[in-house]
């Protein structure tokens, strides 16, 4: 299994966040997981990538049949976690292409291999570009710096097709994005997935789904995964809205 | 040679030691306010020599800034004390449009009003209880409870008068983190301590929110040159709240140098707006001060409006104490002729999560000079704190000067400081659309001056006052607004 | 394009191959034999300086004034940092290695060789490497002057200041002084009573000079201070570009260093001026260190004439330094871009001047400034519009990145303007390294270190890009290594 969450407790500020997540992932599968606004979707994302602001308060996560609590937050990305920011940060002065040979290499090393030469970066860098349809002047342009929303989302694709993690969650990618843009990142994700790696997708909407597949549709609530089924589940969330779950799961 | 120190000294001389005219009833705080005037005076006549002769680098006046030329000493050395509170103008009045204000008069220095009094409620004695009070000091009954609530203004005071200008020839960088009080500021406090004719109290009990603005008017008028210090302290309690507005007037041709201290504690959650306006005439000197102590999230709202004046110089130190106390400070000024503004504005972080905005915006004409010294100290411990610090300068005639010196002096690192300053013109491109839509030069350039003096006036938050003020600015930029031309003042005849 | 990305590309490499080194690596010493005169300072120091010279009588009376003018002032008190006082006479004002004071040229000792090649500076012509004319200076004396002869085909001049004394004194006589004068300040006077050495260029008349010219400063010798002069002097349309190096061994004593560098630009004339200053900066308890007090200011004398400062500034326990332009020719354009990085106990109060005096002229001023550890790192500038500098424009813009909480960041402008048609923009900020932005880069598997150094590399780049190639490499490098130990 390559991540496996067991009751995990999370709060911020002394606010309890995620009260109990359960949740297995295996290589090859596309999870996906819903739920209202500020139930915890995020800060789990979070919590996996090892965000300090959140306090672990109790529970389990195994990665790689690692303890993930033992990894510091770049030894987790080494480790192949990589998180799709809902906000890609801006960063002043800095290139796409010498923040991205940063990461290539800094992950290469932890991994014991040699940094890839400028000449095979290059290449590899044009080559997952058009993965994603980047074009080449904003890879010379600062990190996410001044870029459009659909902008900052393709960039944050490309980065994880750079980067090839082996557990990739995306936050809400989806968000502030037109269908065209939509579809162009879903693409390039779907052309990521493989059978050696594992995908999870946080998602508000059921849009998005109708472009990446998942495997599994878990719902989110109050901190909690309240349900778990397939594909079907999204749709019908989609129809009959999240109040639906709630009275259902007061009916149990 | 005459200069500052023979002057105050032969005012000592003539009032036979008696140099405040409105002091010594024996009476209330009498007795505590004269012990510091005292020695206050003692502090000043021991000050070394070179300190009197010209407003120099050491001078009494402030920091040397070569622009200003020897403002301030000169100028002392010739004046007089105003005579004791005899000549107050009968039927005095202020209108100010469609605006409801509770009023409170300053005559050269002395309060008017019944002696004893509340002045805010006639019919009841001067008592700091539950309700608001405004008198003077020396009406004040000194008891224990109001000793207790005055304790940490005379306490301010006591340090003041010993803090000492020091000559370390290498400065220590522990000694940049400390604060506490600025000898350089303190020196010209001991002057207001000194000679000031009065102490204006304001008192606002806990929670008590003063809907109507309270206006202060101080009018200086005098036949011969004179120097009035006048001296105000303002005590909000917990939750209180008011808007006070203070008015510099005087008559055009009056030569007064104004000398004006204001200090203010507001306690946790309290809230004022201080709008200080000044139309005087050119030969008058106006130099104000304002000490303010902010403690558990209250808030500070100041404006300075400086629309006339020979030379005005306001001093502000704002030291925010506890955390989230939050001050806005803004300020306007409109000057022509040869008038001269200063603004030197401290403002103290010693608190986490403290916020402060400054706002100063000038338009200077003809030979007018402004000089915007803004200083924000960051306390190691204020984290989180914010502060912005922005000057602008439209200069609209070849001999116009703008100088500006915005200090930040940081020991924190989780803050979010920045400052900005523009000396500039008026948008070329903007007056040229407008003129070629038929509006006149003239016309476009008053009309682009007053959007540019909007962003201040837009923050006073009494609309009424907001609207008079607008109005005054836009006589002042159709130069129809001078010092008592077109004034506020509904003086009686023959003061104007 | 792609070339120079990849080339970037490396430099970013190396940086992070750096960072994990932790000392100050050029902090050996030397073994060489140092001629040297003893300690203090007195006329008839002055007076044996010049004699060792071998001067003419009008640089001893230069010098002679200067000290007299020095006897009489005092030590500036404004600077934002703190200091035990400077004991004057605990200094050795002269010190020379021997062989170099012979004959420069031709028999220079091997370990002074070696020691420049340890610092990156390669002193041998025959190399076909990058072609930069180094004048390497170590202690009192100018050791070599590269490419002289080459240079001197085309009429420029590029020679120690001591030569050119002797060989070109009605330039020397015309210009020395004449934008710093002896009496400025406390420190350039003492620099003009007891300079040594230091570099001269002249750039004739149209000429664009065909390499980057260079001086590299080493303070060697033990308890000696070391005071050069540089006068650069651009001839009409004229067009150079001049890089400044600087390091000193560890030394638990601090040592001084007070230089004046006078550059003039004639009509049309172009000069870039670039430093990277790498003194010893002290201990991270804060023993020890270089005390910089250096005056560098030109002139733009003429119409259209440019000059630039770039500096990056990591190195030494004090800086004290406000490399300025007089602008005083109609068009003429100023700029200064500085990086200031301070670490452990460093103390750094450095800024700009810029006077416009002429029509139409322009200046830029961007700052970054870097705190860490204990250390006080301020920007402190002038920019003042003269009542003719008509069309005068300023563009200032000044931040603080602070990095931990026992540092501290401050800013003091100063702004004049006596022009009603001139604009002056000035704009700062001050705030902490941002935790998103680190935390960003470390979800891509980065270190805390390498996500700093990349940060402040970008924070800094709008100064970095002003560098010569040749240099810009070494300024980066220095960064990150002047802020480890600054995290966590």
């Amino acid at each position: 299994m390559l991540l496996e969450i067991k009751d995990l407790k999370a709060s911020i500020n002394g606010k309890q966040i995620l009260k109990g997540v359960n949740l297995n992932v295996n290589r090859g599968e596309i999870h996906a997981i819903m739920g209202p606004n500020g139930n915890g979707k995020s800060t789990l994302a979070s919590v996996i990538a090892g965000k300090e602001m959140f306090k672990v308060d109790g529970g389990q996560v195994r990665y790689k049949d690692k303890n993930l609590f033992d990894l510091n937050v770049e030894e987790r990305a080494c480790e192949g976690i990589f998180l799709g920011f809902q906000y890609p940060v801006e960063i002043p002065g800095v290139s796409i292409t010498s923040f991205m040979r940063a990461a290539v290499n800094e992950q290469r090393k932890y991994k014991g291999l040699d940094p890839m030469d400028a000449f095979a970066f290059m290449k590899y860098m044009e080559e997952k570009q058009a993965l994603v349809g980047m074009t080449d002047k904003l890879a010379n342009r600062s990190v996410n710096e001044g870029f459009s929303g659909g902008e900052k989302k393709k960039n944050e694709i490309f980065q994880m097709a750079m980067l090839q993690p082996e557990l990739a969650i995306l936050d809400e990618t989806d968000s502030g994005l037109d269908i065209d843009a939509l579809r162009i990142v879903a693409g390039g994700v779907n052309k990521l997935a493989n059978k050696d790696n594992a995908i999870i997708v946080i998602t508000h909407y059921q849009r998005l789904l109708d472009y990446i597949v998942p495997d599994f549709v878990h719902v989110l609530a109050d901190g909690k995964i309240v349900k778990t089924g397939t594909k079907e589940l999204a749709k019908e969330l989609e129809e009959k809205g999240y109040d639906w779950l709630k009275d259902h799961d007061s009916g149990k | 040679m005459q200069n500052v120190k023979t002057t105050i000294q032969n005012w000592v001389k003539e009032a036979g030691g008696q140099v405040c005219a409105c002091r010594n009833r024996k009476q209330g705080f009498d007795a505590e306010v004269n012990a510091l005037a005292a020695r206050a005076l003692e502090n000043i006549l021991a000050l070394p020599e070179s300190r009197f002769d010209a407003a120099g680098a050491n001078g009494l006046f402030g920091e040397k800034v070569s622009l200003w030329g020897e403002v301030g000493a000169r100028d002392f050395v010739e004046r007089k004390r105003p005579q004791a509170c005899s000549g107050l103008p009968r039927d005095f009045c202020c209108d100010i449009e469609r605006l409801d204000v509770q009023q409170v008069l300053v005559y050269n220095g002395c309060v008017a009003g019944a002696r004893g009094k509340n002045l805010l409620y006639p019919e009841m004695a001067a008592e700091l209880g539950d309700k608001p009070c405004v008198c003077r000091l020396s009406d004040l009954e000194a008891t224990p409870s109001h000793r207790i609530k005055l304790a940490p203004f005379f306490e301010a005071a006591e340090k003041g008068l010993r803090a000492e200008k020091k000559h370390v020839s290498v400065r220590s960088t522990a000694d940049f983190a400390q604060g506490g009080p600025d000898p350089a500021r303190e020196e010209q406090k001991w002057l207001n301590r000194a000679l000031s004719e009065d102490t204006l109290l304001i008192y606002l009990p806990e929670g008590c929110r003063l809907e109507k603005p309270l206006q202060i008017v101080s009018l200086n008028h005098s036949e011969k040159p004179v120097f009035v210090a006048t001296h105000c302290w303002i005590l909000l309690e917990k939750g209180a709240s008011m808007h006070l507005v203070q008015c510099t007037d005087s008559h055009p041709q009056a030569e007064v140098f104004a000398d004006g201290l204001v200090e203010m504690r507001l306690a946790d959650g309290a809230e004022l707006e201080y709008i200080r306006m000044q139309n005087v005439g050119d030969r008058c000197k106006v130099f104000h001060q304002l000490d303010a102590h902010l403690e558990k999230a209250s808030r500070l709202v100041t404006h300075l409006m400086t629309l006339n004046g020979g030379l005005t110089q306001n001093k502000m130190e704002i030291n925010l104490t506890e955390p989230e106390a939050y001050a806005d400070v803004f300020g306007l000024y409109l000057q022509d002729k040869k008038q001269q503004v200063n603004n030197d504005i401290k403002i103290n972080h010693i608190a986490p999560r403290t916020h402060s905005r400054e706002l100063f915006k000038g338009v200077l004409d003809d030979s007018a000079s402004s000089y915007f010294k803004g200083h924000v100290f960051v306390h190691p411990q204020a984290l989180q704190t914010e502060a912005y610090q922005n000057n602008r300068n439209l200069l609209v005639s070849a001999k116009a000067q703008a100088n500006a010196k915005p200090y930040l002096e940081i020991y924190a690192d989780d803050v979010q400081c920045n400052h900005g300053v523009t000396v500039g013109q008026l948008d070329e491109d903007a007056l040229f659309y407008m003129r070629c839509r038929g509006i006149p030069t003239e016309a476009a350039r008053r009309l682009l001056m007053r959007a540019y003096a909007d962003e201040i006036l837009k923050e006073v938050g009494v609309e009424a006052l907001r609207g008079w003020l607008d109005s005054l600015v836009r006589k002042r930029f159709s130069g129809q607004l001078q010092a008592c031309q077109d004034c506020v003042l509904s003086c009686p005849d023959g003061m104007c | 394009m792609q070339a120079k990305s990849v080339k970037k590309q490396k430099e970013q490499d190396e940086i992070l191959k750096d960072i994990t080194r932790n000392d100050y690596e050029w902090g050996f010493e030397t073994a060489v034999a140092t001629h040297a005169l003893k300690k203090g300072l007195n006329e008839e120091v002055v007076r044996e300086i010049s004699r060792l010279k071998g001067e003419p009588d009008y640089m001893l009376d230069f010098r002679l004034k200067a000290f007299r003018q020095w006897q009489k002032m005092k030590e500036p008190t404004w600077g934002h940092f703190e200091h035990a006082p400077i004991d004057f006479q605990d200094i050795v004002y002269y010190a020379a290695p021997e062989t170099a004071s012979d004959n420069p040229l031709d028999n220079i000792d091997p370990e002074l060789l070696e020691t420049f090649k340890k610092l990156g500076i390669e002193l041998d012509e025959s190399k076909e490497l990058p072609k930069v004319a180094v004048d390497a200076i170590m202690d009192s004396v100018s050791v070599k002057t590269m490419y002289s002869e080459e240079l001197a085909k085309q009429g420029i001049i590029f020679c120690s200041i001591s030569e050119a004394i002797k060989n070109h004194p009605d330039l020397i006589q015309q210009y020395l002084g004449s934008v710093v004068p002896s009496g400025d300040n406390y420190y350039s006077a003492l620099n003009a009573a007891v300079f040594s050495d230091g570099s001269f260029v002249y750039i004739p008349k149209g000429v664009r000079c065909p390499m980057e010219l260079s001086s590299y400063f080493r303070i060697n010798a033990k308890e000696s201070g070391q005071f050069e002069r540089t006068l650069i002097i651009a001839d009409e349309g004229a067009y150079v570009s001049y890089m400044e190096g600087c390091t000193a061994p560890m030394r638990d004593k601090n040592q001084l260093h007070a230089a004046v560098v006078e550059i003039v630009v004639l009509k049309d004339a172009e000069v870039k001026y670039s430093t990277v200053q790498n003194w010893y900066p002290g201990d991270k308890e804060g023993r020890g260190g270089i005390y910089n007090f250096v005056t560098k200011r030109g002139i733009c004398k003429g119409s259209r004439a440019k000059l630039s400062w770039t500096q990056v500034e990591t190195g030494s326990a004090i800086t004290w330094k406000y490399p300025s332009i007089i602008l005083k020719g109609d068009h003429s354009t100023g700029e200064f871009y500085s990086v200031a990085v301070t670490n452990h106990r460093q103390q750094a109060d450095t800024g700009t001047k810029m006077i416009h005096i002429g029509q139409n002229t322009s200046s830029t001023i961007v700052s970054k400034g870097v705190s860490a550890g204990e250390s006080q790192n301020s920007y402190r500038g002038l920019v003042k519009v003269m009542p003719n500098a008509t069309g005068a424009r300023n563009f200032s813009r000044c931040d603080s990145l602070l990095m931990g909480n026992r540092c501290g960041a401050h800013t003091w402008p100063d702004m004049q303007c006596q022009n009603d048609s001139a604009v002056i923009e000035h704009e700062a900020t001050t705030s902490r390294i941002s935790e998103e932005k680190l935390f960003y880069c470390r979800q891509r598997g980065l270190s805390e270190e390498s996500a700093v150094s990349l940060i402040v590399n970008g924070y800094a780049k709008d100064v970095l890009n002003q560098l010569p190639m040749e240099f810009a490499a070494e300024a980066q490098k220095l960064l990150s290594v002047s802020l480890e130990g600054s995290v966590g």
